[in-house]
């Protein structure tokens, strides 16, 4: 793209814009004094626009001092500076010591943007609670800008990627669009004042309009108002949307990579869930923000502060989905399903030896998964104990359940492939449930899976992993997820209605889940702790203990836990995952029950396309 | 009106058209110089890094002294064409000069970095792994400070080139901005790699 050419015809149509703009301001003024020369009529008989009679006067400067107000009130708000305003939008200043990886990732794209741009470093700030990928500048007059990036962004995108909205944003501050806007936003603040007095003064008269004169006033006021306001909110829109192109040209500009610009466009465009920034303040946030939900509606069209994400993608590069598409097709062709097991849901990665040998299993494994029983048989092996004790009394158990006969033959497996049940358990189950998939009916397999938790389940109770393992063959077997039934079905409203709380309120289940996750990588107890709290600090602000496997109904607590969390919005459960997938990866390396715990998380919260 | 008023309008149009593009030149002059002066920023950091480099893997490359003290003088040399450059940027030759130091320096680094993986305990040196992310996050800003100082060249020469500023800027010895490139074709070409 010849982004120095587009640069600078969307710098002169903004200029336009800005003369429209102030035509528009003159205009205003004009129709004012018509209006109050006008209205003064009937009581003073003079239609003199050059020598407007007092009532008319007093009617202009009403209007005038209203507007300035409101402008004051306005620049009140703004004047308090980038820092102050990312703080208000709840944004927490990242350090440069960050806590993940990705948070220095952060600082460092910062610092070389800032040099590619030739500007001054912003104070960065993250915007932990949001999970959409979005990011903005916020400053005052003084030049001191904040620039704020969500957490959605931070996790979601790659190094380049994130490279790239952040030179969109620098594109702004390096075009001087914060001032413009901080102005507009003024501005705005004036007719919206204007506006606001019109409605006061009619309801105050309680609706005789023409009854008395101070609702015709008011009736005029806020046709003024409303009229001002409505142009002036197409006109920033406008103007932000040729800004939004002018940055996406900058963002070419200092990163010199506008596949990557237009990559993280089109992530953006992906995210279906999303309908723009979550936060409170949204509708203020709008035309700062690298991106806002699309747009079909033409009337939502003409008062939209960013152009349509495909027409962006287009500006910087028309054939960006095809490349990209041609791009996907060799990537899978190269790679044949490395990361994904069997049919290809759970896909997470793997690590170390597991990622070698993917589904692969043993030749003794492979001797012992023939036929449908011998696949039964390994799937409640997987099961037993270590403890001797348990042991005995769960192939009595099974015994009793079935026959003696599997129950022998449940030992038998146990005791050839002991090794491998323990250190390729995956596998195992993958290739047991495959066969179980084509040779057993539906039905069948509900049933299965019934008297199978009934035996793993010690007076109801499951310890942690066994019910991770459990729900992994539920899935692997195709059979209903009866935990989130509850909530997805028809006579769930009720249910559903209860489970639905605010992301504040959900400190309690997040907590959960973080400890369990962090408990699996088995450290020790003060290292646990330090990371639990540090975790849980993007979550909420309370102060809450850190929970431990073994305590009584645990399994019980996670699986409402799971409720509540699998009817929030997809990209915080996507994020969420994601961060336990950090936790995980912090050490180096994925351990078993880590990876078992990540996969229930995943497949509980219905993320199961969330590859690596 | 008569003619001497017409000329004498004419004179004062002509003198603040001058004016104002004398003062774009002016402007655009000091930006370009402003973004050599980051260019020289990132380079110093990375000049200081270097010798710290160096001394950690003296402790361990016991057979590649040649590699060590060429990565020295490399950095010597480059070091001085900076000073030089970065005192006198618009002067024709010296920012060419600087960037094919600059390209010695490259080469002799990737040398020590090839050596660095013949040392398998030189590579788990905890302070050289910190140097060297280090030294990679200044070479990042590095290429775009570059990118920075060649589009504020480009914009500059343009504006330079221009016609009528182009009278301006000869007038007024606007010199002609140096690309950040090594000058010697011979450096600029790939190295080739010969299996015998």
């Amino acid at each position: 793209m010849d982004f120095f050419g587009i640069q600078d015809s969307r710098r002169q149509q903004s200029l336009l814009l800005l003369v429209f703009f102030s035509a528009a301001m003159l205009a205003m003024a004009a129709v004012v004094h018509v209006l109050a020369v006008v209205i003064a009529y009937p009581s003073t008989g003079s239609m003199d626009f050059s020598e407007p009679t007092t009532g008319a006067k007093a009617f202009i400067a009403l209007i005038w001092i209203t507007c300035l107000i409101g402008c004051f009130f306005r620049f009140l708000d703004v004047r308090a500076g980038g820092v102050a305003l990312a703080r208000r939008f709840g944004a927490v200043e990242a350090n440069s010591s960050g806590r993940y990886a990705k948070e220095e990732w952060l600082d460092d794209i910062v610092n070389e943007i800032a040099v590619a741009s030739a500007c001054a470093v912003p104070r960065i700030f993250i915007l932990h609670r949001e999970p959409s990928i979005n990011a903005f500048v916020v400053g005052g007059f003084n030049g001191k800008e904040a620039l704020v990036v969500s957490q959605g962004a931070i996790d979601k995108l790659s190094r380049e990627e994130l490279s790239a909205v952040v030179a969109h944003e620098f594109g702004h501050i390096a075009q001087g669009d914060i001032p413009i806007n901080m102005r507009l936003l003024i501005a705005l603040g004036g007719l919206n004042a204007i506006d606001e007095v019109g409605k006061l003064l009619m309801v105050k008269s309680e609706g005789r309009l023409l009854a008395q004169p101070g609702a015709v006033v008011g009736f005029v006021i806020r046709v003024i108002g409303s009229i001002g306001v409505f142009f002036g909110r197409i006109f920033r829109s406008a103007f932000s949307r040729k800004r939004e192109f002018l940055a996406d040209a900058c963002a070419v500009q200092f990163t010199r990579m506008p596949e990557h610009v237009a990559a993280a466009l089109s992530i953006v465009r992906d995210e279906h869930d999303d309908e723009g920034i979550h936060s409170v303040h949204a509708e203020e946030l709008a035309h700062l923000c690298f991106q806002v939900g699309d747009i079909n509606d033409w009337q939502k069209r003409v008062f939209a502060t960013h152009p349509p994400i495909q027409k962006r993608i287009d500006a910087i590069d028309p054939h960006f989905s095809i490349k990209a598409k041609s791009r996907k097709r060799k990537e899978s062709e190269k790679k044949p399903q490395l990361y994904s097991v069997g049919n290809g849901r759970a896909a997470m990665p793997m690590s170390g030896a597991e990622q070698v040998s993917g589904g692969q299993i043993s030749d003794a494994a492979a001797m012992v998964l023939t036929d449908t029983a011998s696949c039964l048989a390994v799937l409640h092996a997987v099961f037993v104990s270590d403890d001797s004790e348990r042991r005995r009394e769960f192939y009595k158990a099974i015994g009793f359940a079935y026959n003696k006969v599997f129950a022998a033959q449940v030992k038998e497996v146990r005791e050839t492939l002991s090794h491998e049940l323990h250190n390729n358990q995956l596998a195992i189950i993958e290739n047991a449930t495959q066969q179980l998939r084509s040779s057993i009916k539906f039905e069948n397999r509900q049933r299965m899976l019934k008297s199978l938790e009934k035996l793993v389940a010690v007076e109801d109770e499951y310890t942690l992993m066994n019910y991770a393992t459990l729900q992994l063959i539920r899935r692997k077997l195709d059979a209903e997820f009866p935990v989130l039934e509850t909530v997805c079905s028809g006579e769930s409203s009720v249910a559903q209605a209860s489970h639905v709380k605010t992301f504040d309120r959900m400190g309690e289940e997040f907590a959960l889940l973080l400890s369990l996750m962090i408990e699996s990588s088995g450290n020790n107890d003060d290292t646990l702790d330090d990371q639990f709290a540090m975790a849980l600090k993007c979550y909420t602000q309370d102060q809450l203990s850190r929970r431990t496997s073994n305590e009584p109904g645990i399994v019980k607590e996670l699986e409402t836990s799971f409720q509540t969390l699998y009817v929030q919005p997809r990209p915080i459960r996507e994020a969420f995952v994601r961060h336990c997938l950090e936790l995980a990866q912090s050490d180096g390396h994925i351990a078993k029950d880590e990876r078992a715990l990540l996969d229930l998380f995943a497949a509980s919260l219905n993320c199961d396309a969330l590859a690596a | 009106m008569g003619v001497g008023t017409v000329a004498l309008i004419v004179a004062v149009l002509v003198a603040a058209y001058f004016v104002m593009v004398y003062n774009r030149l002016v402007t655009h002059r000091n930006r370009f110089k402003n973004a050599f002066s980051q260019i020289d920023v990132q380079l110093q950091r990375r000049y200081e890094l270097i010798p710290n480099l160096v001394e950690v893997a003296n402790k361990y490359v016991k057979h590649e002294k040649e590699t060590l003290t060429a990565v020295m003088d490399a950095r010597n040399q480059a070091s001085k064409a900076c000073k030089e450059a970065s005192a006198n940027p618009d002067k024709s030759g010296l920012v060419g000069a600087l960037a094919q130091a600059e390209q010695t320096l490259g080469n002799a680094m990737g040398k020590f970095n090839m050596v660095m993986e013949a040392y398998p305990e030189l590579k788990a040196d905890e302070s050289l792994r910190d140097l060297h992310d280090e030294l990679t996050t200044t070479e990042n800003r590095v290429g775009y400070s570059r990118q920075a100082y060649s589009d504020a060249v480009m914009r500059y020469n343009t504006e330079r080139e221009q016609f009528p500023a182009v009278i301006v800027a000869n007038t007024c010895s606007f010199l002609e901005a140096d690309l950040f490139e090594a000058a010697n074709e011979e450096i600029r070409e790939p190295i080739k790699v010969a299996f015998s």
